[in-house]
This record gives C-alpha cells, structure tokens and sequence, in this order.
C-alpha cells in the first residue's frame, strides 16, 4: 500500500482527463479490484456510493465526518467516505475493512475483544491498518472514530499489540486538564 | 458531475454558467448537503478547485513581491498545520487527522456556517486574500468574520506576510476540547480570544505584543539572558503581555483561573517565537 502524502492533488492535464463520472471506483477484494459505479448526481458521495453498491462493511452514522464508523482508505490515504464525493473517487482504489490488507487490525481488535455492537468496529479497523502502514500514531488514528459501546481501552490495546506509536511525534499543546492545571505538552 | 478546470480563469469561467457550484475539500459542503437536502437538479455541475495547480501550491517567497508565504486556496489544512507559527497551529487543532489531509484553507477562511478556526489565525497574521471573479483578479484585507464571497467568486491565495505568533487552547472540560482559545501575531500586533465561532480582538493585548516583537525582533538565547541595551528581558516583555491578556480576558468575563492558564501559557510561548 503506498501512502504517499496528499499535499498535492493528482491533476490530469487539461482537455485530455475523461468525464470523471466515466470511471468506476475500485474496492480492493481478495486479490482483485471490483468495480463500483460512480452514481449520477452531483452530491453522491462514496459512502452512498459503496454502500448502494453491497459494500455494507462501510457504515453510515453520522454522516458529517464526526465518528469515523465510515472510514475508508483512497489511494492509501484515509479518508471519511461521507465526506468524499463519489465522483472525485472514481478511478481511485478504496480500501474497506474486508479487504485483505485490514486483516492484521481486524484480528488484533477481536484479540483485545475491542468489540460490543460492532457498528464502528469497520471504520476502527481502517484506521488501524491506515497508522499501522506508516500514516500516524494510535492517538491520531482513534481521534477519528467514536465508539458509544467504550471500547476506546480495547482499541488503544489493539494498536499497542500492532506496534503503533501511542502518541504522534510532535504535538500541539492540548490545554488545561479539568482541574485547572495545564496538560502535559506532548513532545515527543 | 464533476469538472475539472486546469486554471484559475477556466474555473471562473466554468462557474459563470448556470447551476454550477465550487468544491474544494467538500468537507463542510456534504455536511451542509446532508444537512439542508438540497432540491434534486438544484446543482448541475461541481468545479472541483482542486483540479486547479495554482490552487495547490504552497509558496514561502513569491520573487519580486512582498516577504512571506502564499498559500495556494486549495491547500489542504494538513499541509498547512506542517507550519511553524500561528497559522499552523490553528491548522493543526482543526477536527481530526482524516478531515485535515482533505479540508482546504481557502474553504476554511470562507465556511461562513461553521467555526472557520483558520480565520482568527489569518487575521493575527495580517493575511491578505486574492480572489478571482469574471473581471480578474483584486486583493482584500480579511476580517474577523469569514470571508463572504459573492456567486462566481473563488479565493485564489492567501498571503500571510509574518507568520510569527502564538495559539493557546484552555478553559474547557476536557483537555482535547478546550473552550477558549487565544492567539496573537507578532508582526501584525493583533490578538484574538476565539471559541467556536465567536471571535473577539483583543486590542490591548495586541499592543502589548506589538511592543514586545519591537524590542526583542527574534528570538535570541543570549538577548535574553542579558539584554544588550539594559532594557527588559524577553521574558519580562512576555510576562507583561501575560499580564494585559489575563486583565483583557478577565473584563470579558473569562473566569480568572481560566484567564491566567491562558496568558501564563500565552507569555511561555512568546518567549520562545
């Protein structure tokens, strides 16, 4: 999996890029990429996209890019499938947590039993395999997804078992804790 | 449908057709979407901003302009946060990691409907903003408010002249969601208080730091340890400017606790910018 830095946009030069709407997005299965039709409509996103397409191991919650239960990888970058549009997906490859390279994370969760209903577990299970391919710390990955059944401490279990950094490199400082003092600035 | 546009001109071209809207990030957009069901057919079109290179480029010198950095519109927060000062550091508290490797600072500096947490940043750093519309391009100083842009318009750049400043975040109930934030600009001598979409200059703090940045210009370990002109220590001119801010706070109804974590952490980080 490359996970090269999304600092620039890839661009196709002018006049020669088809209709985006002409290319269908790929999700990664089990040694191949099955196509999923991008939709009509300019307001389609990924998330409607995968789901309206079968592929319901990505959940819908939230909708607003909150909870992270739909949490996919594009290219290799991790993206919130709610807040893509599905026309800017097409061509890309998307990981799901069904596919094959979201299985050391997904095995490391139910290892920890880091799983009640089971709704965000799927979003979970990207953003590990995204911070266990180099993208991030434990803390960055799990900040993107909410769980309400608490398996937060199971999850940060799991990562430390994938060999995740707790904590990113460097930090901002987080402020004052709820007694009053400052917290810790995060360093490194 | 999504267009993509390989300049600025073709994209505001693009956006003077009929049923056409701007996307970037798209990041406050789908939730906006999602939020207020748009009539179906309402937007023909998407021009997708970040198709454009010059919207993607991120400049620390413009030959033959002004000192500073330019950032391209579509510049995604996560690139931004990358940077020392101000305007980093605001970049880097914005949602989270998967939100900021795709929200653009442009579309920040104008989510009129949303916390915008860039545009007290901007504004401490005496940021200007290039738009471009139909009959060319024109700069504008940005405000305390968001940018507000008419149909057809699209920010091109923002220009940060002097990115030297500080970003303190306290008060709340947890640590990661704090209530208050502070920021100010060296170079501009500006400070705002800042708590979702709420934004307030702090004027006396803003003077205050001014000052200090005209007696110690940089950081300099040795000025600090013994001023060459006996004049004050750079952490004393920090402390002082600790003081105003935890006064200027406290007449806005800060609580006192609250308002002195703040300017104490404020002072700390002056001393080292």
């Amino acid at each position: 999996m490359t996970l090269a830095s999304n600092a620039t946009h890839p661009v196709a030069p002018a006049g020669t890029a088809p209709p985006a709407t002409s290319r269908a997005i790929r999700v990664l299965a089990d040694g191949r990429a099955e196509p999923v039709p991008v939709p009509a409509g300019a307001w389609v996103t990924l998330l409607d996209a995968l789901r309206a397409a079968g592929r319901t191991e990505v959940k819908e919650a939230c909708h607003e890019g909150r909870c992270g239960a739909c949490a996919v990888l594009v290219d290799g970058e991790l993206r919130l499938s709610c807040l893509v549009l599905a026309a800017r997906a097409a061509g890309a490859a998307v990981t799901t947590a069904a596919s094959p390279e979201c299985g050391r994370a997904a095995e490391a969760i139910a290892a920890c039993g880091a799983v009640q209903c089971g709704y965000c577990t799927p979003g979970v299970v990207v953003c590990l395999t995204w911070a266990e391919a180099g993208g991030a710390s434990a803390e960055e990955a799990l900040a993107a997804t909410i769980c309400r059944c608490g398996c937060h401490p199971g999850f940060r279990q799991a990562a430390t078992a994938l060999g995740l950094p707790a904590a990113p490199a460097t930090g901002a400082d987080l402020g004052t804790g709820p007694d009053g003092r400052a917290v810790e600035t995060r360093r490194g | 449908m999504l267009i993509r546009v390989p300049d600025v001109e073709s994209a505001v071209a693009a956006l003077a057709e009929p049923r056409t809207q701007a996307v970037a990030g798209a990041t406050a957009l789908l939730v906006d979407v999602h939020r207020a069901a748009p009539a179906p057919g309402a937007t023909r079109a998407l021009v997708d901003l970040t198709s454009v290179p010059e919207l993607c480029v991120l400049d620390e010198a413009v030959p033959g302009e002004a000192p500073g950095v330019r950032f391209g519109a579509a510049v995604t927060l996560a690139r931004a946060a990358r940077r020392p000062g101000v305007v980093g550091a605001a970049a880097a508290g914005v949602a989270t990691l998967a939100v900021r490797h795709q929200a653009t600072i442009g579309g920040n500096a104008c989510a009129a409907a949303w916390p915008a947490d860039l545009v007290a940043a901007l504004w401490c750093a005496g940021a200007t903003v290039e738009v471009a519309d139909p009959h060319g391009r024109r700069h504008l100083e940005l405000g305390l408010a968001p940018l507000s842009l008419a149909p057809g318009e699209i920010v091109v750049a923002l220009r940060v002249p002097d990115e030297r400043g500080t970003h303190v975040a306290g008060g709340g109930v947890t640590p990661t969601r704090p209530a208050l934030r502070v920021l100010t600009g060296l170079a501009a001598g500006r400070a705002v208080a800042t708590a979702g979409a709420w934004r307030h200059p702090l004027p006396s703090t803003g003077a205050a730091v001014a000052a200090h940045a005209a007696l110690h210009p940089a950081a300099d370990e040795d000025e600090a340890a013994a001023p060459a002109d006996g004049g004050t220590t750079r952490a004393a001119s920090a402390a002082f400017v600790g003081a105003v801010l935890a006064a200027e706070l406290g007449a806005l109804g800060v609580p006192a606790p609250v308002a002195a974590d703040l300017a104490r952490r404020t002072a700390l980080a002056l001393e080292d910018v």
